[in-house]
C-alpha cells in the first residue's frame, strides 16, 4: 500500500496541499477531484516521490519511501505526467520501451520488446509501433505514454504490489479513449494494481473510482465512494457550480449533472448514449470549469465586501 | 465496460499474458541491433581509413606497407616492406602521436557535446556552454601574457607544462562556478545552467579580449594557437598527461547513454523511470569538464566538432543516445584527423588552424543536410 499521511506541502509562502491524508491500495482506483490550484497534481507528486512533503509521511508497502532507491520504485510504481515534451523521432515502439528502463541491465531483453509490444496494443496503438513519435496528434501520443507506464509496471520483480499513477489521463483524449483509458486502469486496479488518477471529470471518476478524493485549496473536503462523496451540496461548496446528481440510468453510480442557469429544472433523458456524452465530453466540461470558476470568482467578492 | 463507446475494444493488461507473444517487436529489435552494429562499424571502418591516411600523409612520404612494416618492427614482428630510419622516426615520434592526439581530442569534444545536447535537451549546446572552454582559454591566455611577469625566468622552464595545467584548471574551474550557480539545495537548474555559462563565457571573453589588447607582437602569435586551435603540439609526454582524461571520458560516456535517452522524455519522467537525474547532471558535467578541459590544455580551443558531430550522427540514426555517443567518439575522431591531414597539407609547408579547416568543410556540409531535410518536409527534429 502506497500510504500519504497527513501531507502538507510548502513552497516559500505558498501552502499547496495541507494536511491531506490519501491510500493508494492495491486492487483499487482512487480518483483526486477538485477545482483547478487544488493540490491535486502536487499530492501526485509527493506520490511519486517528486515532491518531498514539508510534514507528513509517505509510506511505499511499510517502507518510507525516502528509504527506497529510486530505481527499486521506479520498478514498481508508473507515472503517467499531464504533458510529454519528447519531441525526438524515436519510433512509437522505442518510447514505450523506455518505459522498462528500471528492469533493465545492459541492452533490453527480447521480451522487454514483447512487453512495449503488448503494451502498445493494450492502448490500440499498435499500428503506429514503427511510426515517428513526433508526427502523432496530442491524443496519440499521451495514449502511447500510457503504454509506457504500463509496460514500466507490466511485472514486478518480486511479484510485489505495482501503483499507477495518473495526471489527468484524459485531458486530450476523444469520448471514446478517454473511456478507453479509464477502462483500462480500471481492469489494471481489478487485476491488483494501486491507481491513483488526477481527474477533472466528475463523471468519469464517479464511474470507475472505488474511492474519491476531493480537494479545495489545498485542503482534503472528502473522501470516501463516489457516492457519498458527489453530493450536490460537497460539489456546490467546492466548485462553486449547482449540479443535479442523479442515479445513472444504466450504472450503479451517480451521474453529475451542471445546473447552471440554463434550466433550474432537472434536464430530461433523451437516452442512455446521448446522455453520457453530454455529460462526460468536452464541452460539458468546459463549461463546467468556466462557469465554477465565475462563480468562485463572485463568492471571493462576496466574502470581501 | 461501454461496447457502444469503445470502438476498438482493446486487450488489457491482465486479458494479455504475462509473457506477451510478439508479433512485430522481435523483428524491430533485431533491425535495431542490426542498425547499431552497421553504423558503428561503419564508423570504425571510417576512422581506420582516416588513421591511415594521417600516418602515410606528409612531408615525408610513408606507404602503408611502410606504416605496418614500421609500427611491426617496434613490436618486434618483421614485414616484408623495406624503410627508412627517417621514415619510421617521423611516423613514431611525430605522425603516431598527432594522430591518436587528433581522436582523442576529436573524439572526446564530441562525445562531450553529445553529452550536453542530450543534458540540456538543446540542439544549441556544445561543450563550450558550461564555460569550460572560455575559461580553459582565459587562462591560458593570462599565463601567455602575464607568465613571463610572474615566473620570470622560470616561465620557459615551465611553459610546456604551466600551459595546459593553467588551461585544465580554468576550465573545469570555469564549469564548477556555472554548476554551482546553477545549484540551489541540491536541485540543479538545467536552463540557469545554460544562462549562467552564458555569462560566464561573456565574462571569459571578456578577459581574453583585455589580454589580447594588452598582449605583444610574439604573444599575440602564441595566443592564435588557443583561439583556433591545433593539434600540432603533440608528443608522447603530453599523449600520456591527457590521454587518460580523454580516454576515460570517451569510456565512460556511454554508461550515460539511457539515462539521457529518458532524460529527452523530461527531468520528472526520468525520475519515474528510476533515474537519479541530479546525480546524472553531475556526472555529465564533470566528464565533460574533464575530457573539454584536456582537450583545451593540449589543442588550444577548437570549434564545431563538439557542436555538429552529434548533430550529423543524429541526422543519419536517430536520437538514440546509445548510438550516438560511441558514434560521435568514432566520427568525431574521425573527423579532426581528417581535418588536422587538410590543415597540415592543403599550405604545406605551412599549417592552417585546425579550427579553420574544421568550420570551413563541415559548415556547409551542415547546412547541406539541414536544407536537404527541410526539402524532403520532414525537418529535423532533436
Amino acid at each position: 500500500m502506497l500510504i500519504l499521511h497527513d501531507i502538507t506541502v510548502r513552497i516559500g509562502d505558498a501552502t499547496l496541499i495541507q494536511n491531506v491524508s490519501a491510500d493508494i491500495r492495491p486492487g483499487r482506483l482512487t480518483a483526486v477531484v477538485g477545482p483547478n490550484g487544488a493540490g491535486k497534481t502536487t499530492l501526485l507528486r509527493v506520490a511519486s516521490g517528486e515532491m518531498t512533503p514539508s510534514s507528513g509521511s509517505v509510506r511505499f508497502d511499510d517502507r518510507p519511501l525516502a528509504s527506497l532507491p529510486t530505481r527499486e520504485q521506479a520498478r514498481r510504481r508508473a507515472v503517467l505526467p499531464q504533458h510529454s515534451r519528447l519531441r525526438s523521432s524515436f519510433c512509437v515502439l522505442e518510447v514505450v520501451l523506455m518505459g522498462r528502463t528500471p528492469h533493465v541491465e545492459g541492452a533490453e531483453s527480447s521480451r522487454d520488446w514483447a512487453v512495449a509490444e503488448a503494451a502498445l496494443d493494450v492502448v490500440s496503438m499498435g499500428d503506429f509501433a514503427e511510426r515517428s513519435f513526433p508526427t502523432l496528434s496530442g491524443g496519440e501520443a499521451q495514449r502511447v505514454h500510457l503504454a509506457r507506464a504500463l509496460a514500466q509496471i507490466w511485472d514486478s520483480p518480486d511479484d510485489g504490489n505495482r501503483y499507477l499513477l495518473l495526471d489527468e489521463p484524459t485531458a486530450s483524449l476523444d469520448l471514446a479513449h478517454q473511456h478507453n483509458v479509464l477502462h483500462t486502469a480500471r481492469s489494471l486496479a481489478d487485476a491488483g494494481t494501486g491507481v491513483l488518477a488526477v481527474l477533472h471529470d466528475l463523471n468519469l471518476a464517479a464511474q470507475y473510482a472505488d474511492r474519491v478524493l476531493l480537494l479545495q485549496e489545498g485542503n482534503g473536503v472528502a473522501s470516501g465512494p463516489p457516492a457519498e462523496v458527489f453530493t450536490p451540496e460537497a460539489i456546490y461548496r467546492v466548485f462553486g457550480l449547482p449540479v443535479c446528481v442523479l442515479a445513472h440510468p444504466t450504472q450503479s453510480c451517480p451521474l453529475i449533472v451542471p445546473d447552471a442557469g440554463a434550466s433550474p429544472e432537472a434536464p430530461t433523458l433523451h437516452g442512455d448514449g446521448d446522455w453520457l456524452k453530454r455529460s462526460a465530453g468536452e464541452t460539458g466540461n468546459r463549461r463546467n470549469g468556466e462557469t465554477g470558476n465565475r462563480r468562485i470568482g463572485e463568492a471571493a467578492n462576496r466574502r470581501t465586501e | 465496460m461501454e461496447p457502444t463507446l469503445v470502438s476498438d475494444k482493446p486487450r488489457t493488461a491482465d486479458e494479455a499474458e504475462a509473457s506477451p507473444r510478439p508479433q512485430y517487436a522481435d523483428r524491430m529489435q533485431e533491425r535495431h541491433r542490426c542498425r547499431s552494429r552497421f553504423v558503428l562499424g561503419g564508423l570504425v571502418v571510417l576512422l581506420g581509413v582516416a588513421v591511415g591516411a594521417g600516418l602515410a600523409v606528409g612531408a615525408v612520404g610513408i606507404s602503408p606497407g611502410q606504416v605496418l612494416a614500421i609500427l611491426g618492427d617496434r613490436v618486434g614482428v618483421s614485414l616484408p616492406w623495406e624503410f627508412e630510419r627517417r621514415q619510421a622516426l617521423v611516423l613514431t615520434s611525430i605522425r603516431l602521436p598527432r594522430v591518436l592526439l587528433a581522436i582523442g581530442v576529436g573524439g572526446g569534444l564530441a562525445v562531450s557535446g553529445a553529452l550536453m545536447q542530450g543534458l540540456f535537451r538543446n540542439p544549441l549546446a556544445d561543450p563550450s556552454l558550461i564555460g569550460v572552454s572560455s575559461g580553459a582559454a582565459l587562462a591560458a591566455v593570462v599565463t601567455i601574457v602575464l607568465g613571463s611577469t610572474v615566473f620570470g625566468a622560470w616561465s620557459d622552464v615551465l611553459g610546456a607544462f604551466l600551459l595546459p595545467a593553467a588551461a585544465f584548471t580554468g576550465g573545469v574551474v570555469a564549469t564548477f562556478i556555472v554548476y554551482r550557480l546553477a545549484t540551489r539545495e541540491g536541485q540543479t537548474s538545467v536552463t540557469t545552467m545554460l544562462l549562467a555559462g552564458i555569462a560566464i563565457n561573456a565574462l571569459a571573453a571578456a578577459g581574453t579580449g583585455l589580454m589580447i589588447f594588452i598582449a605583444d607582437d610574439d604573444q599575440l602569435r602564441d595566443l592564435t594557437f588557443w583561439t583556433l586551435g591545433s593539434v600540432g603540439g603533440a608528443t608522447w609526454t603530453r599523449l600520456a598527461v591527457v590521454g587518460p582524461c580523454l580516454l576515460g571520458g570517451m569510456l565512460a560516456a556511454p554508461l550515460l547513454a539511457r539515462p539521457l535517452n529518458a532524460l529527452l522524455l523530461g527531468e520528472s519522467e526520468a525520475g519515474h523511470l528510476g533515474i537519479r537525474t541530479e546525480q546524472v547532471k553531475k556526472v555529465v558535467i564533470t566528464l565533460a569538464a574533464l575530457v573539454v578541459g584536456a582537450a583545451v590544455a593540449v589543442s588550444g580551443v577548437i570549434g564545431f566538432i563538439g557542436l555538429v558531430v552529434p548533430h550529423l550522427l543524429r541526422l543519419a540514426v536517430g536520437p538514440d543516445h546509445r548510438i550516438l555517443i560511441p558514434g560521435s567518439a568514432l566520427l568525431g575522431g574521425g573527423l579532426l584527423l581528417g581535418a588536422d591531414l587538410l590543415a597540415r597539407t592543403i599550405v604545406a609547408p605551412a599549417e592552417l588552424p585546425i579550427g579553420i579547416v574544421t568550420a570551413l568543410v563541415g559548415a556547409p556540409f551542415f547546412l547541406w543536410l539541414l536544407l536537404r531535410d527541410r526539402n524532403r518536409g520532414t525537418g529535423y527534429s532533436f
